[in-house]
């Protein structure tokens, strides 16, 4: 009667799975479903069927990883300041060297350093982003 | 012994594999750290960590986040105290600075903006404060973000939500306030007034001087008539001469074209005298040429006795 025991866990893990979505715990679902399959050969044998289930468990595991490979290279939602670097903005603040400014890029404010003199108005482009500071260059030396 | 061995490898396999595969959801980063040291980031999808090595250090929320910050005392350039009430709107972009370069980047964002603001705010005067929010603006973008570019934190804005000045010197706005708008009401007042007196005026010299041209403009029509008529009647009277003279002439001309000439005359004369002398009075003088003229018609003379006989 082991095995019903090991099929009801398997069945239970996986539909917690199915609500929570934590991917483990379908892995662990599967092994007690293996588990359940030795219960039902070997029904006096407990350490065979824990032992088959946790290998199985492990198995899928560290198979995992070609698969998080190919989900992670799908396409996610991509924060706009993401891809700041390439964008152009206008200067609102004038630029000094070593001083920042501030500059518009979309319709958020940035505080921006530059390597030249930068005027209001004028246009920029982004070359690097650091956490809350823009590296920037003037508009069309590219 | 075969279950109780049994059921340790269960609980070791369990947690081996809990701990090693983790999804992390979108806008979420995790700080992996392997024996302790940081390894990588984790992001959004599917990951898996080898478990007792690697090890997940915390979780970043990456979205924009909010701290409103609860109303500060700041002291103003004219020493004025306002009570400034604040939203900061933050984001982590850095993970790793955000893990490692602070302990506690919510507490120091709020510290930091209050901070900011302090200084701001300290460099300007009560009236600027109030309506400088785009000064305030500007000024605390720089400020902050050279401080938060090491925390990987970016205060997207700080908004102010109120700024109260002290009860008294509300109450001192209020009533400058007041004082202003009612000395514009006198002041129109005012003015409408004289508008109003110099409008008047201005129609009273109208109607004076209208009536004035009106009565001139009467006098010379009535003078014109008057010239006029008069040289009408003048006109009228020397045609009527004219015409009696004419008639008279007329007359005078048949007369003499009858051949009645003088003696017509004379007898016209003795017509005359025998009228007089039929008046009342007896006395009768004749003037010296009339008898002149009577002597030189003597023939005529004869006829009359002849008539009187008869």
């Amino acid at each position: 009667m082991a095995w019903v025991i090991w099929l009801v866990i398997g069945a239970a893990l996986i539909v917690a799975e199915m609500f929570t979505l934590t991917f483990y715990l379908l892995w662990l679902g599967i092994g007690a479903l293996v588990a359940a399959l030795f219960a039902w050969i070997f029904p006096d044998w407990l350490l065979v069927q824990a032992v088959a289930g946790s290998v199985t468990a492990l198995a899928l595991t560290v198979l995992t990883k070609p698969l998080a490979r190919r989900v992670r290279a799908s396409r996610g939602y991509k924060d706009a300041i993401d891809d700041l670097v390439g964008k152009q903005g206008l200067v609102t603040e004038d630029i000094h060297v070593g001083k920042m400014g501030i500059v518009k890029v979309g319709s958020e404010s940035w505080s921006a350093t530059s390597t030249e003199p930068l005027v209001k108005g004028e246009p920029v482009i982004v070359v690097h982003r650091g956490n809350a500071v823009l590296q920037v260059e003037k508009w069309g030396r590219l | 012994m075969g279950t109780v061995i049994s059921v340790i490898i269960v609980i070791v396999v369990v947690a081996l594999v809990a701990l090693t595969v983790k999804i992390v959801p979108q806008q979420r980063v995790g700080v992996v750290e392997r024996l302790g040291k940081f390894n990588r980031l984790l992001t959004p999808g599917l990951n898996i960590l080898i478990p007792l090595i690697e090890q997940v250090r915390i979780y970043h929320d990456l979205r924009i986040q909010q701290a409103h910050v609860p109303p500060q005392t700041v002291i103003t350039k004219d020493n004025v105290q306002v009570q400034i009430d604040t939203i900061i709107f933050y984001q982590v972009v850095g993970p790793e600075q955000a893990t490692y370069g602070i302990s506690d980047y919510v507490s120091g964002v709020r510290n930091i903006t209050t901070a900011t603001m302090r200084q701001i705010i300290g460099k300007m005067e009560l009236d600027e404060t109030l309506s400088g929010r785009e000064k305030i603006s500007v000024d605390i973008r720089v400020a902050l973000d050279e401080a938060t570019e090491k925390w990987g934190v970016r205060i997207e804005r700080v908004e102010v939500i109120d700024i109260k000045p002290p009860l008294d010197i509300q109450e001192a706005m209020d009533k400058q306030m007041k004082a202003e708008r009612s000395k514009r009401a006198i002041v129109l007042e005012a003015e409408a007034a004289k508008q109003d007196m110099i409008l008047r005026a201005e129609g009273d010299k109208q109607s004076k001087i209208l009536k004035a041209e009106g009565e001139r403009e009467a006098r010379i029509r009535q003078a014109e008539g008057y010239k006029q008529a008069q040289e009408l009647e003048a006109l009228g009277q020397a045609k009527a001469i004219e015409a009696v003279a004419e008639a008279e002439r007329n007359r005078i001309e048949q007369l003499a074209a009858a051949g009645l000439n003088e003696n017509v005359l004379a007898y016209k004369s003795f017509e005359a005298l025998t009228e007089i002398s039929k008046g009342p009075a007896n006395k009768v003088f004749l003037p010296s040429n009339a008898m002149e003229a009577l002597g030189a018609v003597g023939a005529i003379g004869e006829m009359f006795k002849g008539k009187k006989t008869e």
